[in-house]
């Protein structure tokens, strides 16, 4: 299917690495549930924040891709200056959005250092380490963001 | 003033065409911001809104979905059908709608539905003398079943907003689900027995059909993994996903050969990227509307919905419509989370089963993925078929009107979606 001396990306590594690692601890939950007489049911927790940071990397080649869901219905019939003024403003809200999110995120990760230092439910991790994916992994996101930003500007002109 | 904010803000940006989540996002910022809602807690909240067991079950049953796919499992499926039943008049037509509905047992996404199958038989379809738009608009409406068959990102969805349960909803969606695959074939075979489309030159022989059953039934087989085990009630909805990743890997690796190490990769990062796409409107959807009921636009909107009339019939009408319109232009996902916060008050006020109406919901957006002019499945299979969408919608009417009769049915007698959950013990109403 693919060239032998292909490479992936990291960020393509990081996104099916999450995936497989949920996968695969929900498997062995399943099978130690019922077929043997002891759980892991706490690494659960691991699974579902696993799972934040593969939707943060997937969203950032999903920006990449082009592949975010959108209504373009309207937007096709658009005169041209007006679609590159709706790209940038775009890229640049969806930019900003998640901008919001970790400037927040950091601000938490900041207080669960400094002041309430805070343990996971079931495993008694520190939680800061699972918040401290969104904001690193979210660079990914701003990427992607801005690639997808300047291929469509350029299709326009084409 | 409340409502113009985050309805205008949200409504503009998307019909500029900015993403659905961003547009949800920025909505809902800009209204926790205006009215002081705790803005600090947004970047908790974006996680929090990820980390729930329940919603695991989606990549879990995307990843399955795309691992059966690239194993070539549709081909299969496709060839089973096509000896079973390829001879009759519009054989291929029954066909692709047959394939449709079992992938939708597989898959929980329209647009993957129509693009899986599409790929396999529209151009078997088109050299076999069908029309082209006509065998566009069959897989693009029999796709939507795979919203309504189990499993189905959307019923995921819909229990998280409303904590109806998420097995009962998947055991709901099957007897209305297979009244619609029906209900397909039957326009298929009519269209077809008008236009003098006939089926392939001949049957399979029993030889010939018990060698492809054997080389598909651990496709065929894969419902019955993922939906028994939810039936019996063993498995949660995620647990079961779960265990249908790892049986779609099996089959992939140790009895079809068909796909390597690399593939792999490719396979993990396309369906943790389909997960995001989802995910991204999933979060930003359910901070915007936790935004929208804290300010009482919520409230007020069922309120309003309440007062048109006292009558619930007219009620469910009117809502059908408004879905039937949404889902021309949006998404379901989006469409669930903008509406059923508003209509769980509003089912209550009017004693209407949440279970059942989950059904009656979702099939009233599968119809408007497919209704002209603009539903995501007809853009898919306009696509594959390089043709033109406003020829393919035209082909998709009688499927439509088909739909809608059907939603009628399933409104007028909840005991269709009921039965199977009350008895496997999942339910009580």
């Amino acid at each position: 299917m693919s060239d032998k001396k292909e490479t992936f990306r990291i960020d393509y590594l990081l996104a099916a690495g999450f995936l497989l690692a949920m996968a695969a601890i929900a498997f062995v939950n399943v099978l130690s549930r019922y077929f043997a007489n002891f759980s892991f049911a706490a690494t659960e927790e691991i699974t579902i924040n696993l799972f934040v940071w593969m939707t943060v990397v997937g969203a950032g080649i999903a920006f990449e891709r082009g592949g975010q869901m959108g209504m373009v219905t309207f937007y096709n019939i658009f005169p041209k200056r007006f679609k590159k003024v709706v790209i940038v403003i775009g890229g640049l809200l969806s930019a900003a959005l998640f901008l919001v999110v970790n400037i927040y995120m950091i601000q938490a990760i900041y207080d669960e250092l400094t002041l309430f230092h805070a343990k996971s439910g079931a495993l008694g991790i520190p939680v800061w380490i699972y918040y401290i994916g969104v904001p690193v992994l979210s660079l990914y996101v701003f990427r992607g963001i801005f690639r997808q930003t300047r291929v469509r500007l350029r299709e326009l002109d084409c | 003033m409340e409502i113009l904010l985050i309805s205008g803000v949200f409504l503009v940006l998307m019909f500029l065409g900015m993403p659905i989540g961003t547009s949800l996002g920025v909505a809902a910022v800009v209204t926790i911001w205006q009215f002081n809602l705790g803005i600090e807690m947004l970047g908790v909240n974006f996680s929090a809104g990820i980390a729930s067991f329940p919603l695991l079950a989606i990549p879990f049953f995307v990843l399955a979905g795309v691992i059966l796919e690239r194993a070539g499992l549709a081909a299969t499926i496709a060839r089973f059908f096509e000896l079973l039943v390829g001879r009759m008049v519009g054989g291929l037509a029954v066909v692709s709608v047959l394939t449709c509905m079992f992938w939708g047992a597989l898959s929980g996404s329209g647009p993957a539905t129509t693009a899986a199958v599409g790929l396999i038989l529209l151009t078997p379809m088109i050299k076999h003398g069908y029309d082209k738009s006509f065998a566009g608009a069959t897989i693009a409406n029999a796709s939507d079943l795979s919203i309504i068959i189990p499993p189905s990102i959307a019923f995921i969805i819909y229990g998280n907003i409303t904590s109806v349960s998420v097995s009962a909803l998947f055991l709901a969606g099957i007897i209305p689900g297979l009244i619609t695959g029906a209900g397909t074939v039957l326009v298929a075979w009519l269209i077809s027995r008008k236009r003098g489309y006939h089926g392939t030159e001949r049957r399979g022989t029993p030889r010939e059909i018990l060698a492809a059953l054997r080389k598909s039934i651990w496709a065929l087989l894969s419902p019955v993994v993922i939906l028994g085990g939810i039936y019996t009630g063993v498995f949660t909805p995620t647990e079961a996903a779960v265990v249908a990743v790892f049986y779609s890997l099996f089959v992939a690796v140790f009895i079809y050969h068909s796909i390597t190490w690399r593939d792999f990769i490719h396979i993990l990062v396309d369906a943790a990227v389909t997960s995001s796409v989802i995910m991204f409107i999933v979060v930003f959807a359910g901070i915007f509307t936790w935004a929208a009921s804290v300010i009482g636009v919520v409230d007020r909107a069922a309120a309003f919905i309440v007062s048109i009339s006292p009558n619930a019939v007219v009620m469910i009408i009117l809502v059908d419509l408004l879905l039937l319109a949404l889902g021309m232009i949006l998404d379901a996902i989006s469409i669930s989370y903008l509406i059923m916060p508003i209509l769980i008050p509003v089912l209550t006020a009017f004693h209407l089963d949440p279970l059942w109406y989950g059904v009656v919901f979702i099939s009233a957006l599968a119809i408007g993925q497919a209704t002209p002019p603009v539903g995501v499945n007809l853009f898919t299979a306009a696509n594959l078929i390089n043709g033109d969408i406003d020829a393919v919608a035209k082909e998709a009417i009688p499927f439509v009107l088909m739909d809608v009769v059907v939603l009628i049915i399933i409104s007028i007698w909840p005991i269709l979606s009921l039965y199977l959950p009350v008895k496997a013990g999942l339910y009580v109403p």
